[in-house]
């Protein structure tokens, strides 16, 4: 059985090192890749932030990790995550975990199908190891291998990342 | 013993919590049934303990029942912490 994170987190849904000014444009630049990746509506990017607004931060589940979602009837295609990593941390509002720096947009089709992504998760955000790794990393590259574990072999496909690299400090390793 | 885990929304956090207390439960041997809930819908609700985000301490002021307050909702060791704080609390309470 294929793991969740692995067919979730692939070189079209993950970034390292995006420019943000501030917590809306980090949700933004995470859930660009899952509209871009055709999993969900462009809306569904306003209803990760009106959470936000309406709720407060409690998306920032762990510190310097935030996890912006909304309801599936908000714009969800099919069951999807994102992940990027910011170049400046941002503040979304937390009175314990921010700034933030890793951002996971995360949509969900309904309440069964995404727990098994969610526990894999909850493994890899509770490997400090692991997150270390995903904020050393400065590439896609790097990221990916982060997330994936070192092991060459555990890598899916994909990995040939196309030239996305738009970020201005994409000074390769 | 029932035990609500909640976030704004009930899908995403909670569910996270859900899973990290089902193990503490699992692993101290203790019978429960932990639900998801968005923090809107848990008010109807009778439950033991409350596990949420440490974010949504203004929304759970004044709760019946004692409450788990949790910081980093991956960190295993103080969900456990807290939890087993909690319904220690409760059952004081003798419930």
């Amino acid at each position: 059985m294929t793991e969740p994170l692995l067919a979730f987190l692939n070189a079209r849904t993950i970034r390292a090192q995006v420019q943000a000014a501030d917590w809306r444009a980090a949700i933004a630049r995470a859930g660009d890749l899952l509209v871009e990746d055709s999993a969900v509506e462009p809306r569904y990017i306003e209803a990760m932030q009106a959470t936000v607004e309406e709720h407060g931060a409690y998306v920032v589940i762990a510190p310097g990790i935030a996890l912006p979602h909304a309801r599936p009837e908000d714009g969800v295609i099919r069951p999807a995550l994102s992940l990027v990593t910011l170049a400046e941390p941002v503040a979304f509002g937390h009175a314990d975990n921010d700034p933030v720096d890793v951002v996971l947009a995360f949509g969900a089709v309904d309440k069964a199908a995404h727990v098994r992504a969610l526990q894999e998760l909850a493994r890899l955000l509770g490997d400090d190891d692991a997150v270390a790794g995903i904020r050393a990393a400065r590439t896609d590259e790097e990221l990916l291998d982060a997330i994936h574990g070192t092991s060459a072999d555990s890598r899916s496909a994909g990995n040939e990342s196309t030239d996305n690299d738009d970020s201005p400090d994409g000074l390769g390793r | 013993m029932r035990i609500a885990a909640l976030c704004g929304m009930g899908f995403g956090t909670s569910m996270m919590l859900k899973l990290a207390v089902e193990d503490v439960l699992a692993a101290e041997g203790i019978k429960g049934e932990v639900l998801s809930w968005d923090v809107g819908s848990f008010r109807s609700q009778q439950v033991d303990v409350v596990v949420a985000s440490s974010d949504m301490r203004r929304q759970l002021e004044g709760a019946e029942v004692p409450v788990a307050l949790i910081d980093s909702v991956v960190n295993k060791d103080e969900i456990r912490e807290k939890v087993l704080a909690a319904i220690r609390e409760h059952q004081a309470e003798g419930g």
